[in-house]
């Protein structure tokens, strides 16, 4: 098994028990890994911009986000990191409470790369976080080896 | 206002009617006279024609006469003449005058002639002229004139016929024949003359001026030329000792006379020596210095042709008064008809003022008459007059726009310029001002049309105040429907996320609890957990269902052709796994095409065969789905044979969240059969439910959809 280092996440969250509940999900994973935490849209932004105090601030391997946020919400956020030459290639899971339909189509249009409703169920929410993980593994384990 | 334009326009449908008349009388007429004309014209003619054949013919008839007279004469003139035993008795007589035999037998010879009676002495004369014997005896005297003449004839040797001549002496007149007596073979010495005069008053004037017809004018008579003068030989009717006196000259060439002895032959017209008009036939006499003229006054010939003209004259009057009489009794006729009509009319008009007068009076709109030339206000009526609260004599004797409170519609001349040309005119939203000052909103029309050759412009005014008020609640009432749905829409979509979260943090911590702390708790704890967790997961599970329900009205679709049987196909694929799972025996009928939402039209058939699949019983599921047509929709029906419904619950079915067994039982939130009922509602159909119990217990489901050809419009407005 490859040794990885530690994956960094960029979760978008405004809700601290959500934000909590990734992290407790993420503990019962074996992959290393830094969730970061931005609690609006703007914060997002500045973080993955690494600009007003976030200059040393690592560039998300995976970003994990809310929809629905304060200041700027997930829709605007993935539209910038969407159109953005520089971070276009960060894989986006959106995060959402509601099945929407209109915030599903809204989301693929916009180029996310997942969208996974939060799950009532504890146990399921920890599955989720579990295939969001392999996800990316599927994703980032080519070009990562090549950099080595 | 007066609205009986009955006497100006109906005097001039009489005049018109009257010149018909007028026409017709004057074609009859033109024919009668023309007729009348035509036939007098023909008379005249024939008769002209008539009277101058009989005039000829008289005058022919004397001429001939007169003619054949004097070859009598003559004749008798030729029994002496060259007769050698005349002459042989004569010249005896002459040789011895006392010969008494001679004298005897001479005697004999001339009184033959004498009694004859053509003459009335006949002498014998010598050649010296001396009278030597005379029938009758007695001594006449001879005319100097026959004197004259018997020397001539002695000296040419040539019977001689002396024309008309007057005896000086007995002042009478008198033709005569000399005949000289001469021996055949020495025919240059007449031995003398035997003379035989006519007294012409013993046959030849009365032969001359008999006339074979009674008449008052009409007249034979003889002429002769002498010179420049035509001489009349007798005596006329109409002048006294005409004979061998009256002389015309021959420049009076327009005298049938002197036409005569100047050569015509024929019928002339002219004036006679009287000078009345006449008519005339004019011949000359064969051998003769005769002309016969045969005359009759033309007033008295073309009497019968007056009396023809006046007898057409009065009867072509007769006929025209007779015509005129008739045309005008129909014409008469016709007026009685007219005015008894025009008086029933003017009773219905009457009739009908009267009710526009009760219209104008009664009438909830306002109404104001116009004179459509000048803008003066003619009539105004009560309404209008209490609408706006001034009185009739604000009104009245003004002009349109000289009112105040009509200037949003009237406000100058120009504006009523606009209502003149325009026959019709309509504004909605107009304002008139009220005399207490408040502004009412009214429809306003006007029309102009035509009374008793016055164009008048009559305008309505409807007060629309309450109308208004009631579109603009309604608009008020409908945009704030408006934002209630779109409230709806927004707090369904609050519920599903933020309603949510909480539930989730809910559940999720008390789960992780129970990962975490699962040894340090007892059974108790987490059963509570448990219970906690599983009201959490139902409530979201709700949430999802009224957000669901709520979405059919959002998310509807335009309605196209659906066809049914593709839609129940795509429920089959859609329930695939559920199908396998229970066995499930699923069959439809023939389905129809109708007009939907074939999205919202598969939900139904989703839900209506998942709940068969579910509440199955004991039994593999039988499912049969089935339309009937009507003629304005169709029935679809689903049937199954699960655990069927009982009656008493049939109602409750529909509802939203109404659920009619236990969870632990039939799990679900009770949102199914309510979508279902929503969509079809939306169709513009119906929902329902039978149970049939018996032989085969199942859960009809019916769900009649309108036709597709007949659902257009009404679900349009869904």
């Amino acid at each position: 098994m490859a040794v990885y280092r530690a994956i960094e996440i960029l979760l978008v969250e405004d809700n601290p028990g959500d934000v909590r509940l990734t992290q407790e999900a993420l503990k019962e994973n074996k992959i290393r890994n830094n969730l970061h935490v931005a609690k609006d849209g703007v914060e997002a932004m500045k973080f993955v911009r690494q600009i007003n105090g976030f200059e040393s601030a690592p560039r998300p391997d995976l970003i994990l986000l809310d929809l629905n946020l304060p200041k700027k919400d997930g829709r605007e956020v993935l539209a910038e990191i969407k159109t953005d030459e520089k971070l276009r290639s960060i894989p986006v899971v959106i995060l959402t409470t509601s099945d929407a339909e209109d915030d599903v189509a809204r989301s693929y249009d916009m180029h996310a790369n997942c969208y996974v409703r939060k799950p009532i169920d504890l146990n399921r929410f920890i599955e989720v976080v579990k295939v969001i993980e392999n996800f990316w593994l599927s994703i980032v384990e080519l070009p990562r080896t090549e950099n080595r | 206002m007066n609205l009986s334009p009955i006497s100006d326009r109906d005097d001039q449908t009489g005049l018109l009617a009257a010149r018909g008349f007028l026409l017709i009388f004057s074609f009859l007429a033109a024919g009668l006279v023309t007729v009348g004309y035509l036939s007098y014209k023909n008379y005249e003619q024939q008769y002209r024609t008539e009277t101058v054949h009989q005039l000829s013919a008289i005058a022919e008839l004397k001429v001939g006469e007169l003619s054949r007279y004097r070859n009598a004469r003559l004749g008798d003139g030729n029994v002496f003449y060259k007769n050698p035993a005349f002459f042989r008795l004569v010249h005896r007589f002459f040789e011895q005058p006392a010969d008494a035999d001679a004298q005897r037998q001479l005697l004999g010879w001339l009184g033959r002639l004498s009694q004859y009676g053509q003459y009335d002495r006949v002498w014998l004369l010598d050649a010296q002229g001396v009278t030597r014997l005379s029938v009758p005896g007695g001594q006449q005297p001879s005319a100097s004139a026959t004197v004259q003449l018997v020397s001539d004839v002695l000296r040419s040797g040539r019977t001689t016929f002396q024309d008309f001549y007057r005896n000086e002496k007995d002042r009478r007149v008198y033709l005569a024949l000399m005949v000289p007596i001469l021996d055949e073979p020495d025919t240059n010495r007449p031995l003398g003359v035997l003379v035989l005069r006519i007294d012409p008053s013993a046959y030849l004037y009365p032969f001359i001026q008999r006339w074979p017809v009674p008449s008052e004018t009409a007249e034979t008579l003889l002429v002769r030329r002498e010179g420049n003068e035509a001489v009349f030989l007798n005596d006329l009717r109409f002048t006294t000792n005409a004979a061998l006196n009256l002389h015309i000259s021959l420049e009076s060439t327009n005298t049938p006379a002197v036409m005569a002895v100047l050569g015509t032959d024929g019928i002339v017209e002219g004036r006679d020596y009287r000078g009345s008009p006449v008519i005339a036939a004019v011949h000359p006499i064969p051998d003769s210095p005769w002309f016969m003229v045969a005359r009759q006054n033309t007033a008295e010939m073309l009497a019968p042709l007056q009396a023809r003209l006046w007898q057409t004259v009065v009867v072509i009057g007769a006929l025209l008064f007779g015509t005129a009489a008739g045309l005008g009794l129909i014409r008469r006729q016709q007026r009685v008809q007219f005015y008894r009509e025009r008086a029933k009319s003017a009773e219905m008009l009457s009739a009908s003022e009267f009710r526009y007068r009760r219209f104008f009076e009664a009438t909830q709109d306002g109404v104001l008459i116009l004179d459509a030339g000048t803008g003066m206000i003619i009539d105004v009526n009560p309404f209008l007059i209490k609408l706006l609260g001034y009185t009739h004599e604000v009104f009245l004797g003004k002009k349109i726009w000289e009112l105040s409170f009509f200037r949003d519609v009237v406000a100058n001349q120009d504006h009523f310029a606009e209502l003149q040309q325009k026959e019709y005119i309509r504004y909605e939203d107009m304002a008139l001002e009220t005399s207490d000052g408040r502004r009412i909103e009214v429809e306003f029309t006007s029309h102009v049309y035509q009374v008793h050759h016055q164009t008048v412009i009559q305008c309505s005014v409807r007060d629309i105040s309450a109308r208004k008020k009631a579109e603009r609640n309604l608009n008020e009432t409908m945009d704030e429907l408006r934002a209630s749905n779109r409230d709806l829409e927004q707090f369904a979509y609050v519920a599903s996320h933020d309603l949510q979260e909480p539930l989730r943090m809910v559940s999720s911590y008390m789960q992780l609890i129970d990962r975490r702390y699962k040894d340090r708790l007892d059974q108790d704890a987490r059963d509570f957990i448990a219970y906690a967790v599983d009201g959490a997961v139902r409530m979201q599970n709700l949430i999802d269902s009224l957000l669901e329900y709520s979405r059919l009205q959002s998310r509807k679709k335009p309605f196209a052709a659906v066809n049914l049987t593709k839609v129940f196909g795509q429920a089959l694929l859609d329930l695939e796994g559920r199908i396998l799972e229970t066995g499930a025996q699923i069959t439809a009928g023939s389905l129809p095409v109708v007009r939907g939402d074939a999205v919202q039209l598969g939900r139904v058939f989703q839900n209506l065969i998942g709940n068969a699949l579910k509440f199955r019983g004991e039994k593999t599921p039988e499912v049969r789905v089935e339309a009937e047509e009507f003629s304005t929709h169709w029935k679809i029906t689903v049937r199954d044979n699960g655990i069927g419904i009982e009656p008493e619950h049939q109602k409750k079915l529909f509802k939203i969240f109404q659920r009619l067994h236990s969870r632990a039982e039939y799990p679900g939130t009770g949102i199914g059969l309510a979508v279902c009922k929503r969509i079809i509602e939306r169709h513009g159909g119906e929902t329902g439910v039978e149970s049939v119990h018996g032989m085969e217990k199942g859960v009809p489901s019916g769900s009649p959809f309108r036709k597709k050809e007949d659902n257009h419009g009404r679900l349009q407005s869904n």
